[in-house]
C-alpha cells in the first residue's frame, strides 16, 4: 500500500538518524574519558565509524543474520513443493516482482515472518509447527500476511530495525562480558588507576540501559497498524478471510515456546512469541482476538470490508484514502478440502535433511539423533549408556 | 521436527532401533512415543492383548487439569490407566508421554509391548 510504503521509508531515516545520535554521543563521552579533554570529537567520529559498519553490514548481508539468528534453514523446492506453491501463488497475488525465498525453522511452536532488504531478496520464513499444524487455507493467508509486508516495505524497516538494533545488543553484551569476566585483567594491563575500566563500564551501563529501550521505542514506533494492513492484504489476496482469522487463532493457542525467537526477531513474527499480554503500551502487535474479530467480520475480501469491519469493531480507519480507491469489490471464495503440506514425519524427514540433527551410530545397534545446537560435547546413548562424542558441523 | 520435552522444555533426542523411534528426554528420562510408533512397538509384541501398554490406551480415567501438553498438537493429555500404571495420552491420538519413573515401571512388566520396549530402549538386563 501505497501510504505504508512511504512512512516505512521515513521510519527507516529516524531510525538511522536515531541510531547515529546515540552512538556520536556515546563516543563522544567515551572519548572525553579515555584520551581526556578534546578526545570527544575522536570518540564521537568513532561512533559513527561503528554506524557505518552496522549499515555496511545490512548492505551486505540484513537477511543473512536475521535468518541466521533466529536458526532458519533454506528450503530448496523438492523439500516442500506445497509449502512453495503457497508462497508463488500470493507473491502473484501481490505483485512481487519475484516470490520470495522460503527458509524453515525448526520449532514446534508455529509462527512466521519475513526479512529482506528490498522486495526482490526478501525471504519468508515457516516454523516446523506451522507446516503441519494449519491446512492450506490457514498457510495461504499466513504466507498472505507476510507477503503483504515485503509488498509494504515493512520487512525492510523490520530488517534494518534488526541489524541495527542487534548489534547494539550484541556489543553490550560483550562489554558486560568482559567487565565482570575480564575485569581484573582489563586494570592491570591498562591503567594503574582504572581508567580504561571505568570507560567500559559506563559505556556498558549505557548502552545497557539504551539498548532495551531502544528496541521499545522502535517497537512501539512501528505501529500496530502495519499488522491490520497486512491482515487486510491477505484477506483479499486469499480472497478468504476466514483462513489467516483461524491461523492466528491456532497460533496464540499454541503454548509460546519461542526456540528461534529473541529480543531482536520477537516483532518480525505474525503473532509476537515474547509478547506475554496481549496489550499493553509497548505490545508490538495488535491483541491477535481482535485481529480474528475483525477478519470473522469482513462481509467480503476486499480491502473495503477490512476497512468497515475494522471500523465496526474498533472505531477510526486504518487503510489510507488511496489504496482504498483503487481497490476493487472482492466475494469470499469458498475454503478448500486441503490438509496441512506436511505430515509430521515428513518435516522431521525434512530438518533431518537440512542438518538440523547430527545422527550418532552407537556399536549397540541404535542411532541417536542429537538436535543442532546441541549444548554439550558429549551425549550418551539412550539404549546402552555408552558414551558419544557429539561432532560440531 | 524438534519434540520438546513437556517436563522441561528441552529437545528430545531421538532413539531409532530396529525401525522404532522414541523420543527420549536426557534431562528427566521420559519419553515420547507416536501413535504410529507405538503401532510399530505393538506389532512386535508377543502377546498383544495380554500387553499392559495396550490395555492402557483403550481405558480413560481422566484428569481434567492435565499439567502436560501434547508435544505435538499442545492439547492437554488426558491420563490413561494401565492397572497401577497411569501414564498421559493425547487426546487428538498423537502418541503417549511416559515420564521417567513410569518408563521404567514398564519396563518392569515382563510381557508384550513392555518386553519391545526395554529392548529398544535397552534397560532390559540393567532392570534385572
Ligand atoms: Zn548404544
Ligand atoms: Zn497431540
Amino acid at each position: 500500500m501505497w501510504e505504508q510504503i512511504r512512512s516505512n521509508r521515513w521510519r527507516s531515516n529516524v531510525l538511522v538518524a536515531a541510531m547515529a545520535a546515540v552512538l556520536a554521543s556515546l563516543g563522544y563521552v567515551a572519548g572525553e574519558w579515555a584520551l581526556g579533554g578534546g578526545g570527544g570529537p575522536v570518540g564521537l567520529l568513532f561512533g559513527l565509524a561503528v554506524l557505518g559498519v552496522q549499515l555496511a553490514v545490512y548492505a551486505t548481508a540484513g537477511e543473512a543474520i536475521v535468518l541466521r539468528s533466529a536458526g532458519a534453514r533454506p528450503l530448496a523446492r523438492e523439500d516442500s513443493p506445497r509449502l512453495w506453491n503457497v508462497v508463488e501463488e500470493m507473491a502473484i497475488a501481490a505483485g512481487l516482482p519475484r516470490p520470495p525465498r522460503v527458509y524453515l525453522i525448526d520449532d514446534p511452536a508455529p509462527n512466521a515472518f519475513a526479512v529482506g532488504r528490498r522486495p526482490e531478496e526478501a525471504a519468508i520464513a515457516v516454523t516446523t509447527g506451522l507446516m503441519i499444524r494449519l491446512n492450506r487455507d490457514e498457510l495461504q493467508g499466513v504466507v498472505g500476511h507476510e507477503v503483504a509486508h515485503i509488498g509494504n516495505r515493512d520487512v525492510q524497516f523490520m530488517t534494518l530495525a534488526a541489524v541495527l538494533l542487534g548489534s547494539v545488543v550484541i556489543l553490550s553484551d560483550v562489554l558486560w562480558r568482559s567487565m565482570r569476566y575480564g575485569g581484573r585483567s582489563w586494570r592491570r594491563s591498562r591503567s594503574r588507576d582504572g581508567t580504561g575500566h571505568a570507560i567500559v563500564a559506563v559505556a556498558a551501563l549505557v548502552l545497557a540501559v539504551l539498548a532495551p529501550l531502544l528496541v521499545r521505542i522502535l517497537y512501539f514506533a512501528t505501529s500496530r497498524r502495519r499488522e491490520y494492513l497486512a491482515d487486510a492484504s491477505a484477506a483479499q489476496f486469499t480472497r478468504y478471510p476466514e483462513g489467516l482469522a483461524s491461523a492466528l487463532e491456532k497460533i496464540a493457542q499454541a503454548p509460546a515456546r519461542p526456540v528461534a525467537a529473541n529480543a531482536v526477531t520477537a516483532s518480525m513474527f505474525i503473532v509476537n512469541p515474547l509478547q506475554a499480554g496481549d496489550r499493553g503500551l509497548f505490545a508490538t502487535h495488535p491483541p491477535t482476538s481482535e485481529r480474528i474479530r475483525i477478519l470473522r467480520g469482513m462481509a467480503g475480501a476486499g480491502l473495503a470490508d477490512y476497512e468497515a469491519a475494522y471500523r465496526r469493531l474498533r472505531g477510526g480507519r486504518v487503510i489510507g484514502p488511496r489504496s482504498l480507491a483503487s481497490a476493487g469489490a472482492l466475494r469470499i471464495r469458498p475454503p478448500s478440502e486441503e490438509g496441512p503440506v506436511a505430515t509430521r514425519a515428513q518435516v522431521r524427514e525434512i530438518v533431518h535433511r537440512l542438518g538440523d540433527y547430527r545422527t550418532i551410530r552407537c556399536p549397540c545397534g541404535a542411532t541417536v539423533s542429537v538436535p543442532q545446537p546441541y549444548e554439550r560435547e558429549e551425549v550418551r546413548c539412550i539404549r546402552c549408556g555408552a558414551v558419544h562424542r557429539v561432532v560440531r558441523g | 521436527m524438534k519434540v520438546v520435552c513437556p517436563r522441561c522444555d528441552t529437545r528430545l533426542l531421538l532413539l531409532v532401533f530396529r525401525d522404532v523411534e522414541v523420543d527420549v528426554c536426557e534431562r528427566c528420562g521420559g519419553a515420547w512415543m507416536d501413535t504410529a510408533e507405538l503401532q510399530a512397538l505393538l506389532s512386535r509384541a508377543t502377546m498383544p492383548d495380554a500387553d499392559p501398554l495396550m490395555r492402557s490406551l483403550s481405558a480413560t480415567a481422566h484428569r481434567p487439569d492435565g499439567a502436560v501438553l501434547c508435544p505435538r498438537c499442545d492439547a492437554g493429555m488426558v491420563e490413561v490407566c494401565a492397572g497401577d500404571l497411569r501414564i498421559d495420552r493425547c487426546p487428538e491420538g498423537h502418541g503417549v508421554w511416559l515420564d521417567g519413573g513410569e518408563l521404567d515401571h514398564l519396563l518392569r512388566q515382563p510381557v508384550g509391548a513392555a518386553s519391545v520396549l526395554a529392548e529398544v530402549l535397552g534397560r532390559h538386563g540393567a532392570q534385572g
